[in-house]
């Protein structure tokens, strides 16, 4: 099984022309922005372990960074790593504005803030060993298991329509989604250590 | 599973209570082997979460559900775009920017410099710890907008992390301005749009509180590092979690509900603290009228019934009260509830041309023979108009997509009505037939709502005058020609209208109340207050005996038209209600919610006893 880290391109010629038509006052074409690089702030953006809209807002007020110093970025270079450097600079302000906000969260959002330090303005990044070990991890899932996965995180259903379409109660389908997670940190853990 | 990994799963699922909460930061603080389980489960979930974008992309289900988030992004992003003043780019060549590099290193080397060798550095101080007494009352961690400090009258420097002493004033001003204040003891405040505070004491050894006062008299918040206080006011203030926050969109009333821990509630001087748990609620009026403590009452949050079409902006019963229809700008959906209320039995109708996703603006007329919606797929998208039940298109109306902010249809659709938001706020209102502009009015300011009397013959609307509330009213216009006919003196910016069908009365939401005029008299005949949040829809019930109210966070709030006592709350979920709907025997509501189901609720009977509790 292969989950080592894809190759990062180096120049993004596509964003680059958006970015020039923006600043020549074509504004709309900065949706084209938006759509190229939502997912990859998505990821970055939901490390804060809010619900699916506030990640989201996120995700948009990111953008709005990035349009507001848009004449910044160096055309030639990476889009991808610029924006994704916008993304963690929003990140670092939500992360001091949220540190109080759930105590609960505290120590896990304390974490996330030492791992933000810890990154440079590196574009070839962070955190793509641990998801390509959580891609192995659940290609290693049964079927059923695999398929809540999918249900929950990627169609992003409630606990309740899932339990509906699978025919089972809301708390079984909890527990299961638990008892997922939690092998999924083992297997990580195991995939990660053998590196 | 351990008892860690169970405790964090509460947490990630949402189900965790206060006790088990102690329990998790005990262990988490105490035995470093569960702290490590707690953030690589944590850490596990967080990953999960990005999986919406990240892996299995040759799904065809995840490629969508990608395509509309990006696509919803999009429309979000380049809505905010237009709103916003335009960025002020340079173009600077790469020598030249690498000498401004170079020149501003040589002055950050410059300052380092002088501060080494500076004997008193004047930088702000650190926060103290809980109990250190210090003069420094709070300091600014947030800044958005237009944010000024007055020392003394005379305006200084603002910058995010400033250190405010005694007698320093805070203005947030306009409507994008806000600022997070942060206390000693962690205690946080947030200053929303033209919001002032004051400070005026900054505690002592003895455990004196720092204090704050709104401008004006009319509130003063009391930190004390545990419970928080307090006092009468003229703002909205929630408490949560130890952070409370405030506005001033009401001009003259105060509701403090705290979600977490106790709230004292004071007024004058001499102070009498009044507490409050969670569960219970203290409205304010104004100074002259007591306190009034809400006694806890019963939020319903089971729906009888459920559909799963969370992109619904409209919904409506079927005049048979068995059918519920709910529409967005891509789809139909009529559901068969039948007469006990809980069929589930759906036809969903999807729309051609396909619409990508559900768009963001859509409205059933009353007479429930047309959809009004706005496709958002592509720059050639139009407003149109679809005949129900069958959805088939009646009309399309040339309005770009982002061009509409606020939709209003006349009750048989014969006309349409659209502002825009800053630069183009302008009210066009269109002859579906013919798909021509009757005419074009310029607005000063946007317009947050609009609403067609029964006959059609008047468009209401109000202009909303941010900067003084005392402005605002409430204007009607010959919807055939655009002239001014009258207008209604709300003084308050209106988010939500609804007429009663035999057009005599007219509801007006606000942020925190709800007004009644009698349109033919021109006079208020009743107002509502009490609730202290942003109204978003509107609807009277059969008879216009009950009057229904949806607010931004996802709460549904019922009263007697004819007393002003509330019958019921409802609790939607934590997201913006989009559309009420009376049944026909107006036993069952039915709501449309941003990102949930559609629900349908069972109505209260009128409570015989004021359900307000004492006072």
């Amino acid at each position: 099984m292969d989950w080592k880290l894809p190759n990062s391109a180096t120049t993004t010629p596509e964003a680059d022309q958006l970015v020039r038509d923006v600043l020549a006052g074509d504004t709309e074409a900065f949706a084209g922005l938006v759509r190229l690089y939502e997912s990859d702030l998505w990821r970055i953006a939901s490390v804060m372990l809010r619900d699916r809209g506030a990640t989201e807002n996120m995700v948009q007020q990111a953008f709005m960074d990035a349009y507001a110093h848009l004449d910044q970025y160096q055309l030639g270079t990476d889009f991808g790593a610029w924006i994704r450097t916008v993304a963690r600079n929003r990140l670092r302000k939500e992360l001091r504005t949220a540190s109080r906000e759930d105590r609960r969260l505290a120590v896990y959002r304390e974490q996330l803030a030492e791992r933000l330090r810890a990154e440079g303005p590196n574009p070839h990044d962070d955190g793509n060993l641990y998801l390509a070990a959580l891609r192995g991890c659940r290609e290693d899932l049964p079927e059923r298991d695999a398929a809540l996965i999918r249900m929950r995180y990627e169609m992003g259903w409630s606990f309740e329509t899932i339990a509906s379409r699978q025919g089972q109660t809301q708390e079984a389908v909890q527990r299961m989604i638990s008892r997922i997670r939690v092998r999924l940190r083992a297997c990580i853990e195991g995939k990660l250590s053998t590196i | 599973m351990n008892h860690i990994d169970e405790l964090t799963d509460r947490l990630i699922d949402g189900t965790l209570s206060d006790t088990d909460g102690t329990e998790l930061e005990t262990l988490i603080a105490s035995d470093p082997t569960a702290r490590d389980h707690y953030l690589a489960l944590l850490n596990v979930e967080a990953a999960l979460r990005g999986l919406r974008t990240d892996l299995d992309l040759g799904a065809a289900t995840v490629r969508r559900i990608k395509a509309e988030r990006a696509e919803r992004t999009a429309t979000a992003v380049m809505a905010e775009i237009v709103e916003r003043p335009a960025p002020k780019w340079s173009r600077r060549s790469s020598s030249r920017r690498w000498r401004w590099v170079a020149i501003t290193a040589f002055a950050a080397a410059l300052l380092v410099g002088v501060w080494f060798l500076s004997p008193a550095p004047n930088t702000p101080a650190p926060l103290a710890n809980p109990g250190v007494i210090t003069k420094d009352v709070a300091r600014i961690r947030t800044l958005s907008g237009s944010v000024e400090i007055l020392n003394l009258g005379e305006s200084v420097a603002t910058s995010a992390d400033q250190t405010l002493v005694l007698g320093q004033t805070v203005q947030t001003i306009g409507e994008d301005s806000v600022a997070v204040l942060e206390f000693p003891d962690g205690t946080r405040l947030e200053l929303q749009p033209d919001t002032t505070v004051r400070f005026t004491a900054v505690g002592d050894e003895n455990g004196s509180p720092r204090k704050l006062f709104l401008v004006n008299g009319q509130l003063t918040a009391v930190v004390t590092g545990g419970r928080t206080v307090v006092g009468t006011g003229a703002a909205d203030v929630v408490a949560r979690n130890g952070s409370f926050s405030m506005g001033t969109s009401g001009p003259e009333s105060v509701r403090v509900e705290p979600k977490d821990g106790d709230v004292q509630v004071v007024r004058g001087e001499p102070a009498t603290p009044m507490l409050l748990s969670p569960g219970r609620a203290a409205f304010v009026r104004d100074e002259a009228t007591p306190i009034h403590i809400e006694s806890p009452f019963k939020i319903g949050t089971v729906p009888r019934n459920r559909l799963d079409f969370a992109g619904a902006y409209t919904v409506a019963f079927h005049a048979d009260g068995q059918e519920v229809w709910a529409g967005s700008a891509k789809q139909l959906v009529r559901w068969r509830i039948g007469s006990e209320g809980r069929g589930t039995t759906t036809q969903r109708e999807l729309f051609t041309p396909s619409a990508k996703n559900d768009g963001y603006l859509a409205v059933i007329t009353p007479d429930r023979r047309a959809l009004v919606a706005c496709r958002v797929d592509d720059r050639e998208d139009r407003v149109v108009v679809r005949n129900l039940p069958v959805g088939d298109v009646r009309h399309t109306i040339p309005v770009r997509v982002t061009e509409p902010r606020f939709l209003c249809a006349s009750p048989d659709a014969s006309w349409v009505a659209t502002t825009g938001s800053k630069p183009n706020k302008a009210l066009r209102v269109w002859e579906t037939a013919t798909g021509q502009e009757r005419f074009t009015r310029d607005l000063e300011d946007n317009c947050y709502c609009m609403a067609s009397s029964p006959d059609g013959r008047l468009l209401a609307l109000n202009p909303a005058d941010l900067r003084r509330s005392s402005n605002n009213k409430l204007v009607f216009l010959n919807a055939a020609t655009g002239e001014q006919v009258f207008s209604l003196p709300t003084r308050r910016v209106v988010t939500a209208l609804a007429f009663t069908p035999d057009g005599r009365y007219v509801a007006a939401g606000f942020n925190g109340a709800v007004q009644i005029w009698d349109v033919p008299g021109r006079q208020l005949v009743r107002t509502i207050e009490g609730f202290e949040r942003v109204v978003t829809c509107l609807a009277f019930g059969p008879g216009e005996k009950l009057l229904a109210a949806g607010t931004g966070d996802g709460q549904v709030w019922v009263w007697s038209v004819e007393t002003g006592r509330r019958v019921q709350v409802l609790e939607t979920g934590n997201r913006g209600v989009r559309s009420i709907a009376f049944s026909p025997d107006g036993k069952t509501i039915v709501t449309a919610t941003n990102k949930a189901p559609v629900a349908l609720w069972d109505v209260a009977p009128e409570p015989v006893k004021d359900p307000e509790g004492d006072t």
